[in-house]
C-alpha cells in the first residue's frame, strides 16, 4: 500500500512519487501530470503523452472521477478502482514498475489523502503499429498470409487466433538492465516437455546485458554453440510457423518490438520445411520436400565437386564432356579453383547488393550481374563458360533453401567444401564433408539433436522428413509423441 | 577456448599445406583416345606406339564456327617398350597423356606373331591409370594407319572402333568387346581366347573377324572369319540377335530370312566311364523376317516346319564347322568348354587339366538346334 521510495530522505513525502518519476524520466517534456480534486482526495495522473490514448484517459478515467466528484458524496481512498469503467486495474507499490508501466504507455493514477499514497496503473496504450502483411522473405503459396508486427500484444492476439487451446500458454520474462525488452515465452501445456521449457527459462534468465534490439541478436544470445554456423533456434515472422510449431511441442519466443519469433528447438529437417509442404496432397508435396533436400546439398556441393573433376579426378568425367570441357577451358587464363572462388565471390557481391538496393533499382543490378558479368566474362575469355553455369546453378539452389539462416549457413559451408576441394579434391571434399557431418551430429539445440530424425535415427519420424506421408483422419495427429 | 581455436588452425593447416597437390587442369592434359602397339624390328627400336590425342580447340562446337582441322592428334614413336615411348611422348608434346579416358586399344598382328600378349599388356594391366574396361583389337593393318582412318559418324577413330560392337544385338558376325579386364581374366586361366579383328575397308574401319591367342604361347594362332565368329557366338552363348539366311541352294524354296529374337546355348559335359564327351544345345526364338516365296500360306498349320528344319540345320553346320575348327586343325579351346568341364565335372577336370588342349581335341561334340519361330511378322502378303 505504501509506496517504497528509493529514495527515502525526500522532505515532502506528498508530491514524492511524482517528483521521483520526473527525476527518473529526466523532465522529459513528453511526460505529463494531470492533477484532479475528487472529494477531499488529491488525485495526479502521469502519462507518457505520445503513447497514451488521450481518450481513454478522458473517458475511461477523468471523466468518472469528476462525475464522482459532483456527487459528493464521499470518496475513500481504497474505493478508486470501482469508480473507474476499466477491465483491468492494478495497484502498484514498487517503484520500478510505475515506470516499466509508464513506458507500456500505462496511466498512473496516484491517489493521496493525508499521508497515505496509493498509485494504481491502468492500461491506456497507444502504439503505433503496422498492420500484419505477409513476411516479405517468407511467402508461401497458400496459407494464412498474416505476419508477425512489432507489436508484440498484437504477436501474441495472432497467437491465440491461430491457436485457439486452452493449453496455450505465454510466460513473461524482461530483458536489459538499461533498455527493458519484454520477452514471452509460449508452449502448449501437455505438448512440450516440461524440461524443455525450464531450459529455454533458464536461457533467457540467464541473459544478462544492457539492452536487446531485436529477436535476432536475442537468439545469439541464447545460443551454446558460438562457433557453430547453423542457427539453433529457428527465426520466422509467420504465425501459422510457430503456432505448427507449438503443436509438435516446441517452445516460441517473442521479442518485444521485433517481429521476428524464435523458435527451438531447431532440426535441420524443420528449416528445411515449409508450411506449403501440408497444404497440398502428400504426393506432390513430397516431392517438394525432396527437392528442397536436394537443393539444399546441391548448393553446398556442386562448385567443390566441380573442381574435384576438373582439376583432379578427370577420369570421372565422361569422356565427352571432359573433351568439350577441355575445349571450353582452353585460354582461360586461370586455374579453375581461382575461377571459382572469383565467381563465387562475384555472385556474393551482386547477392548482397541486390539486397541493399531498393527494389526498383535491385532488379537493374541482377541485369547487371547476369548480363555483364555472366556474358562479357565469358566472351572475354576470363572465365569458361561451364563456371558461370556452375556457380549460377548453386546461386539459384541456394535461393531455393526455404530457411534464410540456413542458406547462410550452408553459404558458409559451400566455402569450406570448395577450399577443401581445392587443394585436394575429391579426397579433400570428402574430409571437409566428414568434418561438417561431424559438427552436426554433434550439435544440439535445446538437448535435441540437430539432425534429430536422422541421428540418432528414428524411423517413425521419417515420415515427416525427406518426404511428407498422408494424414490419418481419424488417428489422432499427435507429433509431439511420435 | 584457446585449445578448440588451435586445434581449428591445426586441422585448416593440413589442407592448406597441400597446397593444391595433384591437381591438374583438365585443359593441361593430353587425353588419350587410343593407343596402337606395333612391331618395327629395327636396329635403334623394336616397338611403335601410336597415341591419338585430343586436339581439344579442334572439336565443333555447337555454335557453329567453321571446323578448322583434326579434332584428334596420332603421335607414333619408337622404343624398345611401353613405358619409355609413353615417356617419349613428352618430347613432343607438351600436355603429359592422360589414359583415363582411353576408348580402345590396338595391337598389330605382327607384334602379336613375335612377342606374346602377356608380356604386351604387363605395362598396361599394372598402371592405375588405364582402366580395365578398354577394349582391345587386333589388326592386320599398319596400326598407325588404321588409327588415321577419318571416322564416318564419330569424331574419333578410337570410339568408332569401340562403338562398332554395340551392333552385337543386330548381327550374328558382331563379337562383344574384349576388354583388359577380360584378357587378363583369360591370361591368369592360361585359356585360349579370341580378340575382335578391325580391318580397313574402303577408307572406313570395319569390324572382320577375329584373331586366336593360343594358351600354348600366347601368340597368335590363326584367324576366324566373320561367318566363323557367328558360329562362336551361337557356342558361347552371346548371340543377342542377328539373322540366320536360308539359301536357295540349302532349300527347295528361295531365299529367306529368319531375325533371332532370343537365344540360349546349353553345355553339358557328359561323363561315361572316362569318356567325356559335351552336348551343346541351342534354344532360339525366331521370327520370319524376309520371304522371297510370296506363295506361303502362313495361315496353313504347320508352315514353320520346313523353315524351322531348314533354319536348324544351317545353325547346326555353323556351329560344327567352328568346333571341327577349334579340334582339328588349330587343337586350341578358345570355345571355353574348359570353363563347363571345370566347373560340371570337376574331377575330371582336375585329373586331366594339365593336358586338356590334347583332351579337348578328341572329346565327342554333339550339337542340338531348336528354334521356335514365334511369327511372320505385322502382315503377310497373301
Amino acid at each position: 500500500m505504501r509506496i517504497r521510495r528509493s529514495n527515502s530522505n525526500k522532505p515532502n513525502p506528498q508530491s514524492a512519487v511524482e517528483d521521483q518519476i520526473k527525476l527518473a524520466f529526466h523532465d522529459s517534456i513528453d511526460l505529463q501530470f494531470k492533477k484532479l480534486k475528487v472529494a477531499s482526495l488529491d488525485i495526479t495522473l502521469v502519462f507518457l503523452k505520445d503513447i497514451s490514448d488521450p481518450m481513454t484517459i478522458q473517458k475511461a478515467i477523468i471523466s468518472p472521477l469528476l462525475s464522482a466528484s459532483e456527487g459528493g458524496g464521499p470518496v475513500q481512498i481504497d474505493g478508486i478502482p470501482e469508480l473507474l469503467p476499466i477491465a483491468s486495474i492494478e495497484e502498484v507499490t514498487d517503484f520500478n514498475l510505475i515506470t516499466a508501466h509508464l513506458m507500456d504507455g500505462f496511466t498512473i493514477i496516484i491517489v493521496k489523502h493525508g499521508h497515505i499514497q496509493n498509485a494504481y496503473v491502468v492500461d491506456t496504450t497507444k502504439f503505433i503499429k503496422r498492420t500484419p502483411d505477409e513476411p516479405v522473405n517468407e511467402p508461401t503459396i497458400s496459407g494464412s498470409r498474416d505476419g508477425f508486427i512489432e507489436c508484440i500484444q498484437d504477436n501474441k492476439a495472432l497467437l491465440r487466433m491461430h491457436l485457439k487451446s486452452k493449453d496455450l500458454i505465454f510466460e513473461k520474462f524482461t530483458i536489459g538492465t538499461d533498455v527493458i525488452t519484454y520477452i514471452y515465452v509460449a508452449y502448449l501445456k501437455g505438448r512440450t516437455k516440461e524440461t524443455l521449457v525450464q531450459e529455454v527459462r533458464d536461457r533467457i534468465s540467464s541473459v544478462k546485458v544492457d539492452y536487446v534490439t531485436d529477436g535476432g541478436i536475442l537468439e545469439q544470445l541464447l545460443e551454446r554453440n558460438k562457433f557453430s554456423v547453423f542457427p539453433e533456434l529457428t527465426a520466422t515472422q509467420h504465425p501459422t510457423k510457430v503456432a505448427n510449431a507449438l503443436l509438435e511441442g516446441r517452445v516460441s519466443i517473442l521479442t518485444d518490438g521485433s517481429p521476428t519469433t524464435l523458435i527451438a528447438p531447431t532440426t535441420l529437417n524443420m528449416l528445411l520445411q515449409t508450411p506449403d509442404d501440408y497444404y497440398f496432397k502428400w504426393i506432390p508435396a513430397s516431392l517438394i520436400r525432396l527437392l528442397s533436400y536436394i537443393t539444399a546439398l546441391i548448393s553446398v556441393l556442386l562448385p567443390a565437386t566441380y573442381i574435384s573433376l576438373v582439376s583432379f579426378q578427370h577420369g570421372l568425367i565422361p569422356t565427352s564432356l571432359a573433351v568439350s570441357l577441355s575445349k571450353t577451358r582452353e585460354g582461360v587464363p586461370f586455374p579453375s579453383v581461382i575461377e571459382a572462388f572469383l565467381m563465387e565471390f562475384t555472385i556474393e557481391i551482386l547477392r548482397e547488393a541486390g539486397v541493399r538496393l531498393p527494389k526498383p533499382i535491385g532488379s537493374t543490378v541482377s541485369i547487371v550481374g547476369a548480363i555483364v558479368i555472366g556474358e562479357t566474362a565469358v566472351s572475354s575469355g576470363i572465365v569458361s563458360p561451364m563456371m558461370v553455369m556452375v556457380i549460377s546453378f548453386t546461386a539459384i539452389c541456394s535461393f531455393a533453401i526455404p530457411n534464410y539462416q540456413l542458406s547462410l549457413a550452408l553459404r558458409t559451408i559451400r566455402f569450406f567444401i570448395l577450399f577443401s576441394a581445392a587443394m585436394l579434391g575429391i579426397y579433400g571434399m570428402l574430409i571437409a564433408i566428414f568434418i561438417v557431418t561431424t559438427h552436426l551430429v554433434k550439435l544440439r539445440s535445446f538437448s535435441t539433436p540437430f539432425l534429430e530424425p536422422f541421428a540418432p535415427i528414428n524411423l517413425k519420424q521419417w515420415k515427416d522428413s525427406f518426404v511428407r506421408l498422408y494424414f490419418r483422419a481419424g488417428a489422432k495427429e499427435d507429433k509431439a509423441n511420435e | 577456448m584457446k585449445r578448440p581455436i588451435l586445434l581449428i588452425l591445426l586441422s585448416s593447416l593440413l589442407l592448406i599445406l597441400s597446397a593444391c597437390w595433384d591437381s591438374d587442369e583438365i585443359e593441361d592434359l593430353g587425353i588419350i583416345m587410343a593407343i596402337g602397339l606395333d612391331y618395327v624390328d629395327e636396329q635403334s627400336a623394336r616397338y611403335s606406339m601410336t597415341n591419338q590425342y585430343v586436339v581439344p580447340n579442334n572439336i565443333p562446337s555447337t555454335q557453329g564456327g567453321g571446323n578448322q582441322g583434326s579434332p584428334f592428334q596420332n603421335l607414333t614413336l619408337d622404343g624398345n617398350n611401353f613405358f619409355e615411348i609413353i615417356r617419349k611422348n613428352s618430347l613432343e608434346s607438351d600436355r603429359p597423356p592422360n589414359y583415363t579416358h582411353l576408348k580402345s586399344m590396338v595391337v598389330s598382328e605382327k607384334l602379336i606373331e613375335h612377342e606374346p600378349i602377356n608380356k604386351i599388356i604387363s605395362f598396361f594391366l599394372r598402371d592405375h591409370e588405364f582402366r580395365r574396361t578398354v577394349p582391345v583389337f587386333i589388326t592386320k593393318e599398319n596400326v598407325a594407319t588404321i588409327l588415321s582412318v577419318k571416322p564416318t559418324k564419330e569424331m574419333f577413330p578410337a570410339v568408332q572402333i569401340k562403338e562398332l560392337t554395340q551392333n552385337i544385338d543386330r548381327s550374328l558376325n558382331v563379337q562383344d568387346n574384349l576388354n583388359f579386364g577380360d584378357l587378363s581374366k583369360h591370361l591368369s586361366d592360361r585359356s585360349s581366347f579370341v580378340i575382335p579383328e578391325i580391318s580397313i575397308n574402303q577408307d572406313r574401319i570395319h569390324l572382320a573377324g577375329a584373331g586366336i591367342i593360343s594358351n600354348k604361347d600366347n601368340k597368335i594362332a590363326g584367324w576366324l572369319t566373320p561367318e566363323e565368329v557367328g558360329g562362336l557366338k551361337w557356342i558361347k552363348d552371346t548371340v543377342r540377335g542377328g539373322l540366320v539366311t536360308i539359301d536357295p541352294e540349302q532349300s527347295s524354296e528361295d531365299q529367306i530370312v529368319l531375325e533371332i529374337n532370343k537365344s540360349q546355348t546349353k553345355i553339358e559335359p557328359v561323363l561315361k566311364g572316362d569318356q567325356l564327351s559335351i552336348i551343346l544345345s541351342v534354344n532360339a526364338s525366331l521370327r520370319l523376317g524376309e520371304d522371297w516365296n510370296i506363295e506361303r500360306n502362313v495361315f496353313k498349320p504347320g508352315w514353320d516346319k520346313e523353315l524351322k528344319k531348314n533354319g536348324e540345320e544351317i545353325v547346326k553346320e555353323s556351329i560344327e564347322n567352328v568346333v571341327s575348327l577349334a579340334q582339328e586343325e588349330f587343337g586350341l579351346d578358345f570355345l571355353e568348354f574348359s570353363t563347363w568341364v571345370r566347373i560340371k565335372q570337376p574331377e575330371y577336370w582336375k585329373k586331366h587339366e594339365k593336358e586338356w588342349n590334347s583332351e579337348f581335341s578328341k572329346v565327342p561334340v554333339i550339337v542340338n538346334v531348336d528354334f521356335t519361330l514365334t511369327g511372320y511378322g505385322t502382315q503377310d502378303i497373301n
